[in-house]
């Protein structure tokens, strides 16, 4: 074994996930007028996610960090680069198998309200994954759903109700609950926070830190705003065109960055 | 310039606002409850509130643009002289877009995507100052090098999809100034931004509004956005303004209960993230359906300060030593 193989069998014994030279480009578009090349989104990225963790990846629009978050979730292949995951390269894995993992980790978007499906019932929405994990309709299945519900403060009587009639924070706090169903083990937020009201960005953040306590989780949060995220994070991954100009433990970043756009992110985060 | 003793006439005056959405048979839902504040010649107010609180109302009650079943119940708007709720439409759209400007949410919405963005900005000039197209097209390039165009004779070619968010929002702030405006009324402008962007744009339309000498009203529910653009703050619960006062003095030391425990759920400001692991503050509880809006002060069930008497009324905005004023029984009720 390699000095390389070695240091990354130890990474991979404290890390859920650990990511080598992430590739992925996009085609420009036909108004772009790049005609035919490919538009770099993120480029050679290394990231290791520490079990029960929380990462802050951070950037300004289209510096990759939202790509890199959905290749992190398996909704998109990477060109380039390895996922390990538990020891498991993912990113050698067909369709079929990638579904286990697909299970584990989960994705959570800015705005629930678009994912959340009319014609449900705030049960059903929550039922639906325990249905696709192959949970048979009945009384255990609605126990499920209604206990995940109570873990994030949503009340037994709104299990019949539609989910139109929810706000913005009880949105989120539904599609939190919806992927805790299905027991993942990493979630990724992508802006999650941003764009709710500061008093329900506060409860969201101590729900958050709860459920992590609670069941183990590891979380990555997808931001630009480090203003409310940074109370959640331990590491940070600070992105810009596509790679990752700085990382460390959250306490050294956030007191000494080091990084321009860190210190921009930073500055803009700030009150006054 | 000379000192005058007298203190100028404001740009916009609005007393006792009430407004309310209808459903058709029944009183109208109450959104606005009395709102009532002024805003002097180039200054700048920021409108701190959260969902639902009636920010988004109050600007378009302010620019004669309520949706269908929205209803003024009570109130005047003063702007620049005219009884803005009293004109006639035609009279008022003469004055939207030359005297009194918007900036919204979603840049897209503001701007039609089969027009060169410069042209639209033209238009305005044709429209309102009856400028001949060349004129008007040499001033929009200027002003587009203001909003800080590197290239301005590309950006007046370019169609709206072709930009950025950023830099749509930059064209929206030119079609907003471009005829001078007396006051632009902005619905948190940079909600659709990255943070460093936004934090550019509020910098960009702040310093523009200086040279021009233009008053704003900018509603957000981000105190981190208003800090760094109002001169004063005023902050909003269910339909009210229960704190009105000058930017600093409101961050730094907030007075009625709600602001209080408002701001206390923003991170303290600066690097620093070692007391981490205790609970961020909350608001415990939520806003009241404004459909059954209590009869005392709205914040009253969640206030911890409450005493018998706010059940009963809700408490007028009271002035406060300073250029303060508070709707909360605890700093006297006296009207202001």
């Amino acid at each position: 074994m390699g000095a390389g193989a070695a240091a990354a069998a130890i990474a991979e014994g404290r890390h859920l996930l650990t990511a080598r030279g992430l590739t992925k480009t996009y085609a420009r578009g036909r108004f772009g007028g790049g005609g035919g090349d490919r538009l770099p989104a993120i480029r050679d990225v290394d990231l290791d996610i520490e079990s029960g963790g929380s990462l802050v990846l951070v950037g300004r629009s289209g510096a990759g960090k939202s790509t890199l978050g959905r290749c992190l979730a398996l909704l998109e292949r990477p060109e380039a680069g390895s996922i390990r995951y538990r020891g498991v390269e993912l990113t050698r894995l067909a369709r079929r198998e990638l579904a286990t993992y697909r299970r584990q980790i989960q994705l959570i978007f800015q705005d629930p309200g678009r994912s959340l499906n009319p014609r449900f019932t705030v049960g059903e929405v929550l039922e639906e994954p325990l249905a696709i994990a192959g949970l048979r309709p009945g009384a255990e299945r609605r126990a499920r759903a209604a206990e995940m519900a109570a873990n994030v403060g949503i009340p037994e009587s709104w299990l019949g109700r539609s989910p139109l009639g929810l706000s913005g924070g009880q949105r989120q706090r539904l599609a939190i609950a919806r992927a805790l169903t299905i027991r993942p083990r990493l979630m990724i937020f992508d802006e999650s926070l941003t764009g709710l009201d500061l008093s329900i960005q506060a409860q969201t953040v101590n729900l958050l830190r709860e459920l992590q306590g609670r069941f183990g989780l590891t979380f990555v949060f997808v931001t630009h705003d480090l203003s409310m995220v940074r109370h959640l994070a331990n590491v940070v991954a600070v992105m810009e065109m596509g790679e990752i100009v700085e990382r460390g433990p959250a306490a050294e970043v956030f007191d000494a960055p080091r990084h321009p756009m860190t210190r921009r992110l930073l500055a803009a985060a700030a009150r006054g | 310039m000379l000192h005058d003793p007298r203190p100028a006439e404001p740009v916009l005056r609005v007393a006792d606002l009430r407004v309310g959405y209808g459903a058709g048979t029944g009183p109208p839902t109450p959104v606005l409850g009395g709102v009532g504040f002024e805003l002097a010649a180039g200054e700048a107010l920021g409108v701190l509130g959260e969902s639902g609180c009636g920010k988004s109302t109050l600007c378009l009650t302010l620019l004669g643009l309520l949706p269908p079943g929205g209803e003024v119940t009570a109130g005047t708007v003063r702007f620049e002289g005219h009884d803005l709720l009293a004109l006639p439409e035609a009279r008022l759209r003469r004055l939207r877009g030359r005297r009194l400007a918007m900036i919204f949410q979603e840049p897209g919405l503001a701007l039609n995507p089969c027009l060169r963005v410069g042209e639209q900005i033209a238009d305005l000039l044709v429209t309102h100052r009856g400028w001949r197209r060349r004129r008007a097209r040499s001033a929009v390039l200027e002003l587009l090098a203001r909003v800080r165009f590197a290239d301005p004779q590309r950006l007046f070619r370019a169609y709206p999809h072709q930009l950025s968010g950023g830099q749509r929002q930059r064209v929206v702030i030119a079609q907003a100034l471009v005829c001078e405006p007396a006051l632009v009324v902005a619905d948190e402008p940079t909600a659709s931004l990255d943070a460093v962007t936004g934090g550019e744009l509020v910098a960009l339309l702040r310093s523009l509004l200086r040279d021009l000498g233009t008053a704003l009203l900018f509603v957000s529910h981000d105190p981190a956005v208003l800090a760094s653009l109002a001169d004063r703050l005023a902050v909003m619960y269910a339909g009210r303004l229960v704190e009105v006062g000058g930017r600093d003095e409101v961050l730094a030391d907030p007075l009625h209960p709600y602001a209080r425990a408002l701001l206390a759920c923003a991170p303290p400001a600066g690097p620093d993230a070692r007391g981490r692991r205790r609970p961020l503050p909350t608001i415990p509880g939520s806003a009241p359906d404004p459909a059954a809006p209590p009869p005392g002060c709205a914040f009253e069930p969640r206030c911890d300060d409450r005493r018998p008497e706010c059940a009963l009324r809700p408490p007028a905005l009271a002035r406060r030593p300073g250029d303060r004023r508070v709707a909360c029984v605890l700093y006297g009720e006296e009207e202001g």
